[in-house]
């Protein structure tokens, strides 16, 4: 019988690779340093927690939560069409801030601060039969998320390897170029930021029904640290290095628990310590682990 | 070195953390008998802004209390430290290693996100969890083994707003509050009240968790015709805001928890040539209770610091616990059940879990004198 503990961590893994995932095709592909990425989570786990709160199937919600993140990836696009670099990254980092702050100050809808308590579990009606799937047991959540998490990479693995993908890291290494070509680059950034955000919403929605509690401390930027250093650790442009770095990254703090630093120093030496085995590791791997390009 | 073996070098550092995990986990947990300590899961805060302000406090005051328990002889605890650092997934994750690799006899949680998370996984594990830093309404009632002992917002911020109504005479108000939970369950409860006797709420101006200045929403108050500011949140934040209040030249009379009365910030307002009135509503812990000052007075030799209300709930708590599992030997019942039938005059009073396995502390509302000291207004 594998241990709660172990399909909880083998869950978050799985919710932390499509987050992942999804942002490796903005940053590694496109070459669109989002920092809004963890913005996207955010509208994805409150849109799904308020609709199923509100008696709305699961379903329904997972799904809603991709579209509405896709929706604003889309509106982020159009403003930020023209910057690159620093200044993208400035500005989708003002949008997950201005999420940030919707979430926490507009309490009649997400109620602030006190967070969204008892997130009901999925509960799945199979078409064409009289069944219902509960998912209220850890185990079958893990079989579910895994199997969202895998289609979620065959997906974005497939759209890299498509003639679309490739213009999208010809956008990513000389744009100018790109429209000389004749690519509407606008179009495909817009696609790509949608597409990332598409995922990034439905990793929101499987965290909130996870959990079953959410709060705006659990979306700052803070939080999009990690998933970045997922991407930068397991290598720009490679999918496979987004997955070794997650399953590692999401790992590596638990051996820290069980190490027994004395309590005046326990909080505080775990991060010292996780951020010294993160630096350990760029150092000795600058590129990360597959690396194909540059973080620019 | 080829890209192969490399690859090949990582799978295999990758396959022994997760065995090393595995296998810490599949190891049985003991099964306690009565020789064995009795085990304290603690899931405290340990890091993060929230662990400077008070999660220290509570976990310096949870070793304390386990030592002096030890030390007497009759029951023997044991304490096992976990940091949630106030955020709901690590506090879940935190939740079920303290459950599954420690299995301790009862947990301790500190901080309302995190009790959020995890109460619903309280059926699941059948272990009764006291929750300590949390101020959330109805928490407990999601299962029976659910319990909580801190004071509560919806006890205190109604008692703040109706004396402040009709013993003061306020019918204009201002409210300084922190963007977070417990802040947030203070403003509603106190808004809603003085609300419903007629008063007026002039504005309302919010800060966050992170925030150290706050002129700009102190000087918007200042131009109100507000008569007196509610502020509420922690121990670093009430600081500054006092020691602003006093560079603006604000005199407005000062309402809040007691959390407004921790020494440093008990210092600032005595310190001042022209202070404004202020006024609190506190628990016994504040009111010069023996068991209060002999608790304040060891924690300041132990740890060289004078400890807030919320170091003496854990400390009380870890007495409950200790108190019930006594209880559990003598009546052969379960710790969960014996914590029911608990009664402790602790040094935040007289505590004893209702209906709803909740604490209900006695509440006075006072007046800060010049001296620093409080006087009761019935």
């Amino acid at each position: 019988m594998i241990s709660a503990y172990l399909i909880h961590l083998l869950i978050l893994i799985c919710i932390y690779l499509i987050l992942a995932i999804s942002l490796q095709l903005a940053v590694g592909f496109t070459g669109l340093l989002n920092l809004g990425h963890i913005a996207f989570y955010c509208i994805g786990a409150y849109a799904s927690a308020l609709l199923a709160l509100n008696g709305f199937p699961f379903w329904f919600c997972f799904l809603s939560a991709g579209i509405l993140a896709m929706l604003f990836g889309f509106l982020l696009s159009i403003p930020t069409n023209k910057l690159k670099g620093d200044y993208l990254a400035l500005a989708t980092m003002g949008f997950s801030f201005v999420v940030y702050a919707v979430a926490l100050n507009w309490t009649s809808l997400t109620r602030g601060p006190l967070g969204l308590p008892g997130i009901p579990k999925p509960n799945f009606h199979i078409p064409l039969t009289t069944y219902n799937l509960q998912l209220t047991t850890n185990f079958r959540f893990l079989l579910f998320t895994f199997v969202i998490a895998l289609i979620s990479y065959l997906i974005i693995k497939r759209i890299i390897s498509s003639p679309f993908g490739k213009v999208l890291e010809a956008t990513r290494d000389d744009e100018l170029a790109t429209r000389i070509l004749g690519k509407n680059t606008f179009k495909m950034k817009s696609l790509a930021l949608m597409i990332s955000a598409f995922f990034a919403g439905i990793s929101g929605s499987l965290y909130a029904h996870y959990i079953t509690f959410i709060d705006p401390s659990s979306f700052t930027l803070l939080q999009l640290i990690p998933v970045l250093a997922i991407v930068i650790i397991g290598g720009m442009a490679s999918l496979k290095g987004t997955i070794l770095a997650t399953i590692i990254l999401v790992l590596l703090p638990e051996p820290l628990r069980f190490i027994g630093f004395p309590s005046s120093i326990v909080g505080p030496m775990r991060q010292i310590v996780y951020a010294l085995i993160l630096l350990l590791i760029l150092i000795y791997k600058p590129k990360g682990f597959f690396g194909k390009i540059e973080l620019e | 070195m080829s890209k192969a073996t490399k690859t090949i070098l990582w799978l295999v550092v990758t396959i022994i953390v997760i065995g090393g995990i595995w296998y810490g986990v599949s190891k049985k947990p003991t099964t306690p008998t009565t020789k064995e300590p009795i085990k304290i899961g603690y899931l405290a805060v340990l890091s993060g802004p929230a662990a400077q302000a008070w999660g220290f406090y509570g976990r310096d005051a949870a070793e304390m209390a386990v030592e002096e328990i030890n030390a007497k002889g009759n029951i023997k605890l044991e304490l096992i430290l976990g940091d949630s650092a106030a955020k709901p997934e690590q506090g879940v994750t935190e939740f079920k290693k303290l459950n599954e690799i420690n299995n301790p006899d009862v947990l301790i949680v500190d901080a309302s996100g995190v009790g959020s998370a995890v109460a619903p996984m309280a059926d699941q594990y059948k272990k009764p969890v006291i929750f300590g830093a949390v101020a959330l309404k109805g928490i407990t009632k999601q299962s029976d083994y659910l319990f909580r002992n801190f004071y509560l917002c919806d006890q205190s911020a109604p008692l703040l707003a109706e004396k402040a109504y009709t013993k003061l005479g306020i019918r204009k108000i201002a409210i300084l509050s922190n963007k977070e939970p417990y802040a947030e369950s203070c403003f509603n409860e106190f808004k809603s009240k003085f609300n419903s006797l007629g008063g007026e709420l002039v504005t309302e101006e919010h800060f966050l968790m992170t925030d150290s200045d706050f002129r700009t929403q102190l000087a918007k108050i200042k131009n109100t015709n507000a008569e007196a500011i509610y502020i509420v949140g922690y121990e670093n934040h009430l600081k500054e805001i006092v020691k602003e209040m006093k560079e603006l030249k604000i005199n407005k009379t000062l309402l809040s928890e007691m959390v407004l009365y921790a020494p440093v910030i008990r210092n600032e307002m005595v310190d001042n040539t022209n202070p404004p009135e202020v006024y609190m509503t506190v628990t016994n812990y504040y009111l010069g209770s023996e068991k209060a000052n002999e608790f304040k007075n060891k924690f300041k030799e132990k740890y060289g610091k004078e400890p807030p209300y919320l170091a003496g709930y854990i400390y009380d708590t870890i007495y409950i616990i200790a108190k019930a599992a006594e209880i559990s030997k003598i009546k052969n019942i379960s710790l969960k059940e014996a914590l029911k039938e608990v009664d402790l005059n602790g040094v935040s009073g007289y505590l004893k879990f209702n209906e709803n396995r909740e604490t209900i502390s006695a509440m006075e509302f006072v007046k800060l004198n010049k001296d620093g000291s409080l006087k009761i207004i019935k």
